[in-house]
């Protein structure tokens, strides 16, 4: 199922949440809506589930005009920052709930309502917590209980708000690879909120950034990565810029190379503020003359052929560098 | 450093001992002479004239009636307040809307009204010569110094009950298992049935147990309203304070003595609700 966005504005008071959005997402792909907290992605996630309605443009899903349509008709499956499970339901009901409040005539008999919701749970792996209740259950088991719960309706979108947001950096790294992996074996289209660039990079077939209310770049998660469209999307996937070095020049910060001593290369001197030691790699914040901080990531061999220490002086050659138009 | 083992029982805030026991002390006796002995006089006074007398004095018609008319009266008020409660609570903390600041403060205004003058706007309003006596009087309806009368004066007295205790609730539970509801195809019918109900239940119910205590003890709005007619427009409290003008002492506390037990079971059922609804807001 494609979803098109079609010159969506929305405002909340005085604040302009989204500015004349267009976007179009393909059937089938795993897209992520990625930006900083206030660029409007939440906001343009909850308008395509009708959770929140455009003060002007329009939402088609498969062609179809959905604008007027309620958040109940448009059958999306939606999954809370928060999971918003019902806390007073057992799993099994959280999940069974979407099949329950269907009209009887399309309601599954009570039997094949149960093989459902324990299908479902088997996908999530988490059916031996089908008794339990929400307050009983780990962040990442609430929030595959969210998204069965979510899939149960066999929803024709799923739209994920920052599911990741909440959980611990070991079980976030974990359930996103799962969550790839799941949209592999399901093929719903799927679009997903976060904030987080490398969550965005590694999961997504298509990466929309976005910034104040307006999308910045859309592409293929290399394509965005190795070919930022403007300074914001290059700062926003941790590159680093330095001015006046003939132009401006966009890096990241592990294509810059220290050295001691100037080998008649063009770059820049400054002097290490602090490091960070970072695990295979080691983090350099230098200072220039200008006052402008530079980020720099160096593998821990040259580190230690360097013997850098805080305080001292280095020079600079950023290699790979982009020039922007603007 | 060598650790110590004191025999004292710990205690952060080092008051000594003789502090405690004080403090204690006046707590524990004030509690003696303002409420357990006055409880204690209420059952005593009761049954002066033994278990037959207790029986005698509240088989007696007026009494009857009066208990008959005090639980028309909760039956009437509390059902009604539990509906406006629960209707105003929902869209102060579901909606925004002009004029909500108002209904919030509005909310509150029978708690900052005397009794006595909740009942007198009552007259003012309904009776003979108030604004709409004559209207009312012309279709031969009764308001004031009647049933209806005591009915509305209690509505109005208690009406901040339910909706006090359930606005911060559902305020506390924003709105995203509604929306999640909604999103799983979910009816506006099905989802204040099947989630929202469900969530706050036991908020209604502590609000309605202090609703119908206050519902039950009424006397001052339902005194100026009420015109005292005995059998006919006497509630428990009012028939309380004339067997007392008549020294009928043991009728009056055996009539009490009821009140008092309504008193007792809702602190008992409050205490615990207090706990249920404690633990439903961390059992996220």
């Amino acid at each position: 199922m494609s979803i098109e966005i079609r010159s969506v504005t929305k405002n909340f008071g005085k604040h302009c949440a989204l500015k004349n959005i267009d976007l179009s997402i393909p059937g089938g792909e795993l897209v992520s809506l990625l930006g900083p907290s206030g660029s409007g992605k939440t906001t343009l996630l909850r308008i395509i589930a009708g959770l929140e309605a455009p003060d002007s443009g329009s939402i088609l899903f498969h062609g179809e005009d959905a604008t007027k349509q309620s958040a109940r008709d448009r059958k999306v499956g939606f999954v809370f920052q928060n999971y918003a499970l019902f806390r007073h339901m057992t799993v099994f009901e959280n999940v069974a709930f979407g099949l329950k409040v269907k009209p009887r005539r399309d309601r599954l008999s009570k039997s094949g309502i149960r093989d459902k919701v324990f299908q479902l749970l088997k996908l999530v792996q988490i059916d031996w917590l089908v008794d339990h209740y929400p307050f009983q259950l780990s962040g990442g088991q609430r929030q595959r209980v969210a998204l069965a719960r979510a899939l149960a309706v066999e929803p024709r979108v799923l739209l994920l708000d920052e599911p990741f947001g909440a959980l611990d950096a070991k079980v976030r790294k974990e359930l996103r690879r799962w969550l790839r992996r799941l949209h592999d074996e399901i093929h719903v289209t799927s679009v997903f909120v976060t904030h987080d660039q490398e969550e965005a990079l590694e999961v997504s077939d298509i990466v929309v950034v976005m910034n104040e209310g307006q999308i910045e770049q859309v592409g293929a998660p290399d394509d965005v990565y190795d070919h930022p469209a403007n300074p914001f999307v290059h700062g926003f996937l941790g590159g680093v810029s330095i001015h006046g070095l003939p132009a401006s020049a966009y890096v990241r910060p592990h294509e810059i190379e220290l050295s001691r001593k100037r080998n008649g290369v063009p770059g820049f001197y400054g002097v290490v503020k602090y490091i960070f030691r970072k695990g295979t790699t080691v983090h350099l914040e230098l200072e220039r003359d200008n006052g402008e901080c530079v980020d720099v990531e160096i593998d821990r061999d040259s580190f230690r052929d360097l013997e850098l220490k805080e305080g001292e002086k280095v020079h600079a050659v950023p290699g790979n560098s982009r020039v922007f138009s603007n | 450093m060598s650790i110590t083992r004191t025999s004292a029982v710990p205690n952060s805030t080092g008051e000594p001992a003789v502090v405690r026991w004080l403090l204690t002390g006046i707590a524990l006796t004030f509690i003696f002479l303002f409420l357990i002995i006055p409880v204690a006089a209420v059952f005593a006074e009761a049954f002066a004239r033994g278990f037959a007398g207790y029986v005698k004095a509240l088989k007696d018609p007026l009494a009857v009636s009066a208990i008959k008319l005090t639980l028309l009266t909760a039956g009437i008020a509390v059902p009604l307040n539990m509906l406006f409660g629960v209707a105003a609570a929902w869209a102060i903390a579901k909606f925004e809307f002009p004029g909500k600041n108002i209904l919030v403060s509005l909310i509150d205004l029978p708690f900052a009204v005397s009794p006595v003058i909740a009942g007198l706007i009552f007259v003012l309003l309904y009776g003979t010569y108030g604004l709409l006596g004559p209207w009312l009087v012309k279709h031969d309806i009764k308001i004031i110094f009647a049933v209806p009368g005591i009915a509305i004066a209690t509505i109005f007295v208690t009406f901040p009950f339910v909706a006090r205790e359930l606005i911060p609730l559902m305020q506390l539970q924003a709105n995203d298992e509604e929306e999640a509801a909604t999103t799983l195809g979910a009816r506006g019918w099905q989802t204040f049935f099947r989630i929202t109900l469900p969530n706050i239940k036991w908020g209604i119910l502590y609000g309605v147990i202090l609703c119908n205590a206050r519902a039950m003890g009424e006397f001052g709005a339902v005194s100026v309203v009420s015109g005292h007619i005995r059998g006919q427009t006497n509630t428990m409290p009012l028939h309380i304070e004339i067997l007392y003008n008549e020294y009928n002492f043991t009728a009056a506390f055996a009539v009490a003595s009821l009140l008092l037990m309504l008193s007792l079971i809702t602190i008992t059922l409050k205490s615990l609700l207090e706990r249920r609804i404690h633990q439903g807001r961390y059992s996220r």
